[in-house]
């Protein structure tokens, strides 16, 4: 981990080549190293974090007054830090008898921070967990001692996971799972604490940090989506080509069993919806035959979205697999115990993450769980599908080669989209797009569920969601428009996201075409649209051209007047709440 | 660790360190960007690399460099 002398001299250099986030910081002990530390931390990862620390101790007053400086700011994040020192003082002054209910009123006080923040300002919230502390007046005997602080404090951190799970635009910082994994020696230093009222030791700043801002990145659609794995000696013991199936080390001897829970590792994450992906130097029917008839292997040949194993250059072969899922560079991660092979990469694929693998294989996960490398925020019941969705686009791709002419293709694809309005439903997968979504979008607003849900509400605004089904299987929701009313004559699409799974298959023109329906049916003259360049959608820079738009002062418009539908073959299947956007007036 | 390390270590954790700036009988206390979080760093700089705690008075009271180092020197025997 880099150190807190290091992030410190982050903040000299030069930011201002970085997005910028705005932060605020709120805590009820010294946080300005944790405030030098989450910015110098965000040079590391390309963000510049304006951060405005509250005065000492200003929680209450900065979240309850409405004038506050707080709510003057405006930031994008709000940390919240209630140190286990200060809740521990709490308690010490609570009465014995009511010990026991000490946690109930605390979490009720950070529900109602919360709720109160949220309904003041667009602001998302980090909040940190309570780092344990046991003050061993029962000794062991206060895990079963209602009123003991230890089982108040688990309590808490209990109900906070509860309460924040049904939250939007919400999140817990781990610190605890950070004193954990340091130890208490390290993560507190009782002379920075007596000298500073500060509560985390200078050596853990970074760890907490890198927390803060891990939450940060992945708010902002900076996620890691797929992991590319070598074979010998990543996935298993030994040289499948040399060894031979019934020689390579997995299952429960020796360090098979390190293999075998690495594995376990990687098929939770792809259960999670990270694609899963396989770059391997070997003869391709060699290199499969675990995954098809190896009794130990974990992983099998469904969980591989895309399989390749061949003599190529290892940099090709990713490029190849960058191809097919059609995601960034920048999204992936690859996993290769050779030191040879992850430079090559490295070298010809700089965005690319390629953690250094340790030496011994036992250590892989405990390295690979302190690099928390797939953060998110948000996960829906559709995320476990997508390998199954890339299998299948691998297919498609593989067939798309038979046919000559591209519109004999498309046919012959059988495509229906469903498009409907913002539900219950849609709105985590549509918030989830809206995050995700780099090269095809338009304008690249990030909507959390509650900004969604705030749309779906508001007479101003008239979102669409669509999904693709095909005779070789069903996309899910895979892009979302929303239209804003300037006036009566105007309808500006303030955002157009797609998956780039979907790219080439007419799906834009099925969108536009939806669009147009819905304005010249509501009498708009106009429909406008703009795209904001970011540097990673340099994909739809012409898309309003393409589309047939005129542009003004960087707003591209399209007039209702003579629009003829665009040719595509998507068939359309309304959603029933979605036709009635069709009928009716303004 | 010697008394020209020392005062290395010392400098690195003032916010512009300028390390030439820096010699045994520099009175840290003029030097720009010293205040209480320096201290902080200082004393834990001290506490890792030393295995010495010092306390806040331990700072208040040195008037340079070399009188840490010497206090260090000190607790460590």
């Amino acid at each position: 981990m880099i150190e807190f002398l290091q992030l410190k001299k982050n903040l000299k250099k030069d930011f201002g080549k970085y997005k910028q986030i705005k932060l605020s910081i709120l805590g009820d002990s010294a946080t300005q190293f944790l405030t030098q530390a989450v910015r110098g931390y965000g040079y590391e990862v390309g963000l510049n974090i304006e951060i405005r620390e509250s005065d000492y101790n200003q929680i209450d007053s900065q979240i309850l007054n409405p004038g506050s400086e707080l709510y003057q700011y405006n930031p994008d994040y709000t940390l919240i830090y209630i140190s286990s020192h200060k809740l521990l003082q709490l308690y010490n002054n609570t009465k014995v008898e009511e010990r026991s209910m000490f946690v109930m009123k605390q979490a009720d006080y950070i529900d109602n921070l919360i709720s109160t923040l949220q309904s003041n300002i667009f602001s998302k919230i980090i909040i940190y967990n309570f780092n344990e502390i046991n003050d061993y007046v029962f000794g062991n005997y206060s895990t079963i001692t209602e009123s003991s602080f230890i089982f108040q404090l688990r309590r808490l951190n209990m109900m906070l996971m509860e309460n924040i799970s049904k939250r939007k635009g919400c999140y817990i910082g781990d610190i605890s799972s950070i004193q954990n994994n340091l130890g208490k020696k390290t993560f507190f230093s009782t002379s920075t604490y007596i000298n500073a009222d500060m509560l985390i030791s200078i050596e853990a700043l970074p760890f907490v940090a890198k927390c803060t801002v891990d939450i940060i990145c992945a708010a902002q659609g900076m996620l890691k989506k797929c992991i590319i794995l070598d074979l010998d000696n990543t996935l298993w013991g030994g040289i499948i080509g040399d060894d031979g199936i019934e020689k390579i080390q997995i299952g429960h001897l020796g360090i098979g069993k390190a293999f075998t829970e690495f594995q376990h590792w990687i098929k939770k994450l792809k259960e999670r919806g990270i694609i899963v992906a396989i770059c391997s130097k070997n003869t391709e029917e060699i290199a499969k035959e675990p995954f098809i008839s190896h009794p130990d292997m974990v992983l099998r040949m469904e969980d591989i979205a895309v399989f390749v194993a061949n003599w190529n250059n290892k940099a090709d072969n990713i490029r190849y697999i960058q191809r097919i899922l059609n995601i960034g560079f920048d999204s992936m991660v690859f996993l290769d115990d050779n030191p040879f092979e992850r430079n090559i990469v490295r070298a010809n694929i700089p965005e690319i993450c390629v953690p250094e693998l340790p030496e011994d294989p036992s250590d892989y996960l405990e390295y690979l769980y302190e690099l928390n490398l797939f953060e998110t925020v948000s996960h829906s019941a559709e995320d476990g599908e997508r390998t199954k969705q890339y299998q299948v686009e691998a297919q498609r791709v593989q067939n798309r080669d038979k046919f000559t002419n591209e519109d004999d293709y498309l046919a012959s694809l059988e495509m229906v989209s469903q498009v409907a309005p913002f539900n219950q439903y849609n709105i985590p997968r549509v918030a989830q797009l809206s995050q995700r979504s780099n090269q095809f979008n338009l304008t690249t607003i990030r909507y959390s569920e509650s900004d969604i849900e705030k749309i779906s509400q508001s007479r101003e605004y008239v979102p669409f969601t669509f999904t693709l089904d095909d005779k070789y299987g069903d996309n899910g929701l895979i892009a979302v428009v929303i239209l804003k009313t300037v006036n009566t004559d105007e309808l500006y699409i303030e955002t157009w996201i797609m998956s780039c799974r979907v790219l080439k298959r007419g799906m834009e023109n099925f969108v536009l075409n939806t669009i147009m329906a819905y304005a010249s049916s509501h009498k708009y003259k106009v429909v406008t649209g703009k795209y904001i360049p970011t540097a990673k959608n340099g994909l739809v820079k012409d898309h309003y051209k393409e589309l047939g738009f005129v542009e003004k002062d960087g707003l591209w418009s399209l007039e209702t007047k003579n629009y003829i539908n665009r040719k595509c073959y998507i068939n359309q299947n309304y959603y029933d709440r979605c036709r009635n956007y069709f009928k009716g007036n303004k | 660790m010697t008394l020209e390390e020392f005062i290395v270590e010392f400098a690195n954790q003032f916010e512009d360190a300028d390390v030439s700036q820096f010699k045994a009988d520099t009175n840290f206390k003029d030097i720009e960007g010293w205040d209480s979080l320096t201290a902080v760093s200082i004393i834990n700089m001290i506490g890792k690399k030393c295995g010495v705690r010092l306390l806040g008075g331990d700072l208040r009271g040195a008037g340079n460099i070399r009188e840490v180092y010497e206090i260090i020197q000190q607790r460590s025997q």
